[in-house]
């Protein structure tokens, strides 16, 4: 959304960075630095062409690994039930063994070029579940996905250390939801999702200190741990206090927001901060889902499911706090350096917190409803302003774009005669069209 | 460096073969060690996307008393025996493991009314064949079936709680078998 990096700083930033490459080569001509300070000083500040190609690169050694090994089963496969049990047993360790093998063979030769590393970790990684699999059918075994499910994921949690591969980390990530998937509000088994999820954190800790922060593969690894981390608080929700998830999930995007802004606020791009714009989007998504009724039906302390455990509660209510308390943390540690559109994220959590209190203890489901509606549209009203302020089109189209999303829902939702609605979203159009004609050609007088 | 990282590359591939290798240990055992039981089952044929095509056995749930305090918990154990005619029953449910001279298996329980029984759920579930043989071992049963011999037996090996799949049994003669013979016979 808007408040994440505008593009004229983005662009400024990408030019920058190819200066800096353009000294770097020089430097190496006179002397001045090697070549393996040179590659950290690029990988520490990657132009977008060098990102996008080594993301490329990586890439296509990880699918030629991909095919090379489905190759391989279907080819085995042809003859598989010919074979006596011994022999499907070995076939079925194969490629786990030629991974581990390969490992050891680059440890020992000192290999560490990602080109190398993150392909190996990822077949490595896929090859325990394939030989896990493989055993259990050439052996009839009963089909128990919770198992199955967690002993992979528990031995591929070392390769991601070992293979310093943050691929394997995505997958790994990907094997801890589907894992957890099935015990959604199954307590206290479905908690094992956040030490399990967190497990990668170090191995992103550990990036911080390296030239390795920003590259493309880090990137996909934050990616899917937000992604994670948002789902396990779903899973792990237990729903004992009807309506704290709505202030739960607005914490959580808060705290997503403000922590991205201590701790990335010098990455080189949007793509390598995803906590930014997941919280950024989740407080939008989730502010135009609460400007409806029916999320505010039956909540509060008149609702709350007095079958569950205690603990449950003391859960629930554990999680929320503990979230607001990071996010304001985060937001006291940045109070002078947020501004304009990014202070609509941080307070969100304080927003929600007060339309719950409202609903859950007056029952005034509309100030709720008036309060959300405001915010979001208030929130739009900074994006066009701010972006008036800077020039920058992208953030004034999006400030727009929120205005009239919110005026358009709650045109759907009253009853209007179609010639009043069809008047407005004319009107609308015409406000967004001359918006960005002006806008544009001021931009275009300046340069 | 390299050196501590090749150990420790080292140590998690033994500790990752470990996993399927006590998988293969504690089923080979079973299959030359184990006492053979024949389980009367019905074939259908669904997919497993992890592990392929399968035929999926139901032997359906057995209730038998169970023995000792009564229990929440869904895991037991359930002794075995061979009825008059010579196939696989549950004669007993326990919570504890039996002494060595009973064969018995780890299985589900669940209540049935009173206390004293139990409905049992055995680890039978599936037998995996190539991908192109499932659908036809499921027509290949109900043709059988139609004919009015429907009766397919599941041959297991059971040993220390552990029980493994030999075959399926059609006619008293291996599934692959049988559908071979089948296919020769009946050509579609």
């Amino acid at each position: 959304m808007g408040a994440a990096i505008p593009n004229g700083e983005s662009q400024t930033m990408s030019a920058k960075h190819q200066w800096l490459h353009r000294e770097i080569d020089e430097w190496i001509r006179v002397g001045l630095v090697d070549l393996p300070l040179a590659e950290r000083l690029r990988a520490r500040y990657p132009t977008e062409a060098r990102a996008g190609r080594s993301l490329a690169l990586i890439g296509f050694a990880v699918l030629g690994v991909l095919l090379l090994g489905g190759g391989l089963i279907l080819l085995l496969a042809h003859n598989w039930a010919d074979w006596s049990r011994p022999v499907r047993t070995a076939v079925a360790l194969a490629p786990l063994i030629l991974a581990q093998a390969l490992a050891l063979f680059g440890a020992a030769t000192g290999r560490s070029a990602s080109g190398w590393r993150e392909p190996l970790g990822v077949f490595w990684t896929l090859s325990i579940g394939g030989a896990i699999a493989m055993v259990s059918q050439i052996y009839h075994l009963a089909g128990e996905y919770d198992s199955f499910m967690m002993t992979w994921l528990l031995l591929a949690l070392p390769v991601i250390y070992l293979m310093r591969s943050a691929l394997s980390g995505v997958i790994y990530l990907a094997l801890v939801v589907a894992w957890a998937s099935p015990h959604a509000g199954e307590l206290p088994r479905a908690l094992l999702v956040w030490p399990l999820a967190l497990a990668v954190v170090p191995f992103l800790v550990a990036r911080r200190n390296a030239a390795q922060t920003y590259t493309p593969s880090a990137a996909l690894l934050r990616w899917a741990l937000t992604l994670a981390l948002g789902a396990g608080v779903g899973l792990t929700l237990t729903r004992a206090l009807p309506g704290l998830w709505m202030v739960l999930y607005a914490s959580l995007f808060s705290f997503y927001f403000l922590a991205d802004g201590l701790l990335h606020r010098d990455a080189p791009s949007r793509w390598h901060r995803p906590m930014r714009l997941i919280g950024s989007t989740g407080c939008v998504a989730l502010s135009l889902i609460l400007t409806y009724e029916w999320p505010w039906r039956e909540i509060g302390w008149r609702h709350w499911a007095e079958s569950r455990p205690v603990w449950h509660h003391l859960l629930d209510a554990g999680s929320a706090l503990a979230l607001m308390g990071g996010a304001v943390a985060c937001g006291m540690m940045q109070r002078r350096t947020l501004t304009g559109p990014e202070r609509y994220p941080a307070i969100f959590f304080l927003v929600a917190l007060a339309g719950f209190a409202i609903t859950a203890h007056g029952g005034l489901t509309l100030a709720a409803l008036v309060l959300f509606n405001g915010f979001v549209f208030v929130y739009g009203l900074a994006l066009v302003l701010d972006g008036v302020r800077r020039g920058a089109l992208g953030d004034v189209n999006a400030g727009l774009g929120l205005m009239a999303l919110v005026i358009v829902l709650r045109f759907f939702d009253s009853g209007l005669p179609m010639l009043a609605r069809g008047l407005v979203f004319v009107g609308l159009g015409a406000v967004f069209l001359a918006v960005n004609v002006i806008l544009s050609t001021r931009q275009r007088r300046s340069t | 460096m390299k050196l501590l990282n090749g150990v420790l590359i080292l140590l998690v591939s033994l500790i990752q073969l470990a996993a399927p290798a006590a998988m293969i240990w504690s089923r080979e055992r079973t299959l030359r060690e184990g006492a053979e039981y024949r389980f009367r089952v019905e074939p259908v044929d669904p997919y497993d996307a992890f592990r392929g095509r399968y035929v999926r056995i139901t032997i359906g749930a057995r209730e038998a008393p169970w023995i000792g305090e009564p229990s929440d918990a869904e895991r037991c154990f359930a002794v075995l025996a061979r009825d008059a005619d010579g196939y696989a029953t549950v004669v007993a449910a326990r919570a504890t493991r039996p002494d060595d001279a009973e064969d018995f298996v780890r299985a589900r329980c669940w209540r049935v009314g009173e206390h004293d029984r139990v409905r049992v759920v055995l680890p039978i579930e599936r037998f995996y064949m190539p991908d192109p043989e499932a659908p036809a071992a499921e027509l290949a049963y109900r043709v059988h079936a139609a004919r009015g011999a429907g009766d397919a037996v599941v041959i297991a090996r059971v040993r220390n709680g552990d029980l493994v799949i030999e075959d399926v049994l059609i006619e008293d003669r291996p599934l692959r078998a049988y559908l071979r013979t089948s296919s020769a016979s009946n050509p579609p």
